[in-house]
């Protein structure tokens, strides 16, 4: 599945990056005529797929979420599968497990039962309602993009890709996602509410003839893979890996500076943080015609990357500081 | 890429540009820099030169060496580099980053970065008169303010003025003006008096000079003669320079001399010189203070010089008695003047002698009022 990295020519390069704005801005147009607005939440999706993260998507039920994901995969040629955790959901639900399987009389074997994780992109619906247990399961599939179970490691179809949803109202009965499995989300993007003409819209689309199926626009997910391989080589130039650092340091509480937006701050974000922004800016900066990462799309993907990493106090509970406000307040302040 | 494709590009030659133009910015800036900080640093030597008996050319000379020595070590720290012209442009800092990472890819065999670099280099053509915009500096004009100011201040305060002449009150001089005064009131006018003051003082003026003892009293010498002969032998501190008979008036022990410093009482006690006392006859000089006006300024600084005194004695004493004029005619004193270049004084103009005169006369009733006494 790894394609051979081949030393691409200034003229080929000029001219993936522009297929892949191509097929980037269609597939942005396709999944806009099934979902209605939510403009950030369909081109963050989008690029987590092409940059191989995951998303996790905050919002309350009946916005569309599942029906984003199902056709992005329709769209993309993916292999999508479907997890609602709950409660009671075990790891092996999620990963696979050995059962007995009985070839010949007599003749017994365990074999490994793949679990939904293999897919493409798995959709992890209120993820925050299963156990620790059951979604720290995810952990290994998500960053390393392979299971372990019973000493036997599986490998993961390239690309993977989780898109967990979470209600952000109902708090009872869900166990809030631990910092280390919040820290492998690329993205965490918000499914605001539509506004009444999108709601109109809504109407208008879902309750009349049911809408032909997504006609897939890339036939191999080798493509996806190669145009992720050529984003990742966009070049950042070291005054904009300066700012990004300087960005990431400073979400993190100084104990000295008790003006900054730092004072809402109990953890900042981590290096993981730094990654998710040159990525994702790397990303936009093709998608822009750039052919190197400049500050402005470093500033402009630092929230989606790096909200659902700072660990507020208190004193931000207490005042009802958001995370977004905070990282606004970075921006305007790291020079 | 090597350096010399990397000239060949636009974005080298863009930035290579700036460079000399920041580098012209520079070395004004580090002139105005040196120029302020040393300015800065002398203007109180210059305020108080004359307290601090700094000499004009001396000060003149360090402050300009400072500046020169300053700007040097300046202009060589602040030289520019290629990679720094980024951070000097007067552009929004998303631009100035997106040139100063084309900058850093310039060198680099990469398709990407050449790719970047070429996307930069057209923005640039595009956009070239505004991103070429540096930084100005105020130093320059700093500098030259800080210069002007310090000229300013130059002119507004005292110069030093090296030796200006101590007057030394001589005691044998004293005796004689004394006797004087005893002789006119027992049996002398009072003119006959100030005949003997005057010559007492010139008498022992010319003690000093191993006794020859008649004195450059031209105007009254007979009578200076005598006078001084009585000063010299009641004078109780002469120390025995003088011949017999001669107005011995020099002691050589400076404790034991009764001198009189003029105006600037800082001025050094060398060379000394010795005034006689003006026994005037008729109509008295008026009085004036030993205050320097700009023109006694300039007279000071010309007779600063040590050398030739006997013939700017003459040249003195003749001027004084030039028929004709005012002072000369009104004066019988006899002046003595420290080392002076007679070059410089010839070169005055007769009213500026004439100021020299005054000087000394001023100077001389002076000291006669701090003995006591009250000029005629």
């Amino acid at each position: 599945m790894t394609a051979t990295a081949t030393p691409l020519d200034e003229k080929a390069i000029e001219a993936q990056l522009a297929d892949f704005r191509n097929a980037f801005t269609q597939m942005q147009a396709r999944l806009q005529e099934t979902i209605v607005g939510q403009d950030s939440v369909v081109r963050g999706v989008l690029s987590a797929v092409f940059l191989q993260g995951h998303v996790l998507l905050e919002g309350v039920p009946g916005l569309g979420k599942t029906l984003l994901v199902t056709t992005l995969g329709e769209m993309l040629g993916l292999q999508t599968n479907r997890i609602q955790f709950t409660p009671d959901l075990m790891p092996a639900d999620i990963i696979g497990t050995r059962v007995i399987q009985q070839e010949t009389p007599g003749n017994l074997r365990f074999e490994f039962e793949r679990g939904p994780v293999f897919t493409h992109v798995l959709l992890a619906d209120e993820i925050n309602r299963a156990t620790p247990k059951t979604q720290s399961a995810l952990l290994e599939a998500m960053q390393e993009h392979r299971v372990t179970v019973a000493g036997t490691t599986y490998t993961l179809t390239d690309p993977f890709v989780v898109l967990a949803t979470q209600n952000p109202l109902e708090s009872e009965g869900t166990y809030p996602l631990p910092e280390a499995q919040m820290d492998r989300f690329l993205f965490k993007l918000l499914v605001r509410f539509p506004t009444q003409l999108e709601l109109v819209e809504i109407m208008k689309r879902t309750t009349g003839a049911p809408a032909p199926k997504t006609r897939p626009l890339i036939d191999t997910p080798d493509k996806i893979l190669n145009w992720s391989r050529l984003l990742r080589q966009i070049p950042v130039g070291s005054p904009v890996m300066d700012y990004a650092a300087r960005l990431l340091l400073a979400t993190h509480p100084t104990g000295k500076d008790d003006s900054g937006p730092s004072r809402h701050i109990r953890c900042g974000a981590s290096p993981r943080g730094m990654q998710a922004m040159i990525l994702a800016a790397k990303l936009r900066a093709a998608l822009a015609g750039r052919f190197s990462v400049a500050r402005e799309d470093i500033k402009d993907v630092a929230k989606q990357c790096l909200r659902h990493r700072l660990l507020l106090n208190f004193e931000a509970e207490a005042d009802g500081v958001k995370a977004d406000e905070i990282i606004e307040a970075v921006i305007q302040r790291v020079v | 890429m090597s350096e010399i494709a990397n000239a060949n590009s636009s974005l080298y030659q863009f930035l290579d540009s700036v460079r000399v133009r920041l580098e012209r910015i520079n070395f004004l800036s580090a002139g105005g820099i040196a120029a302020t900080l040393v300015c800065v640093v002398a203007s109180p030597f210059v305020a108080w030169r004359a307290e601090l008996q700094l000499r004009d050319s001396l000060l003149v000379v360090a402050v300009i060496a400072t500046m020169v020595a300053g700007y040097a070590v300046m202009a060589m720290r602040r030289a520019v580099r290629i990679m720094q012209v980024p951070e000097r442009l007067e552009v929004a800092i998303e631009e100035r980053e997106r040139i100063a990472t084309a900058a850093e890819f310039m060198t680099e065999d990469d398709p990407f970065k050449r790719l970047a670099v070429r996307q930069t280099e057209q923005w640039i053509e595009y956009e070239s008169e505004r991103l070429a915009e540096v930084r100005r500096s105020g130093w320059p004009i700093a500098g030259i303010v800080a210069i002007v100011l310090l000229i300013l201040l130059w002119i507004l305060t005292p110069s030093w003025r090296a030796a200006l002449p101590r007057i030394q009150i001589l005691n044998a001089g004293e005796s004689a003006i004394n006797d004087g005064v005893n002789n006119s009131a027992d049996d002398m006018s009072s003119n006959q008096a100030a005949q003997n003051r005057f010559n007492a003082n010139g008498n022992a003026r010319q003690g000093k000079g191993g006794g020859a003892g008649n004195g450059l009293g031209k105007t009254s010498g007979a009578g200076g003669t005598g006078a001084g002969a009585n000063g010299g032998a009641s004078g109780k501190k002469v120390g025995g320079i003088g011949a017999p008979g001669a107005a011995t008036a020099v002691n050589p022990d400076p404790s034991q001399q009764n001198t009189l410093q003029p105006t600037h009482s800082n001025a050094p006690a060398t060379p000394q010189a010795w005034v006689g006392s003006g026994a005037r006859s008729s109509p008295p000089v008026p009085h004036k203070t030993p205050e320097f006006s700009g023109a006694s300024r300039t007279v000071h600084a010309a007779i600063a010089r040590p050398s030739h005194t006997d013939q700017l004695r003459n040249q003195l004493t003749e001027t004084i008695d030039q028929p004709g004029q005012q002072h000369a005619a009104q004066t019988d004193a006899q002046l003595a003047l420290p080392d002076v270049d007679p070059a410089e004084l010839d070169a005055l103009p007769p009213d500026k002698r004439q100021i020299v005169i005054e000087y000394f006369r001023a100077v001389h009733n002076q000291a006669l009022q701090q003995n006591g006494e009250t000029a005629p």
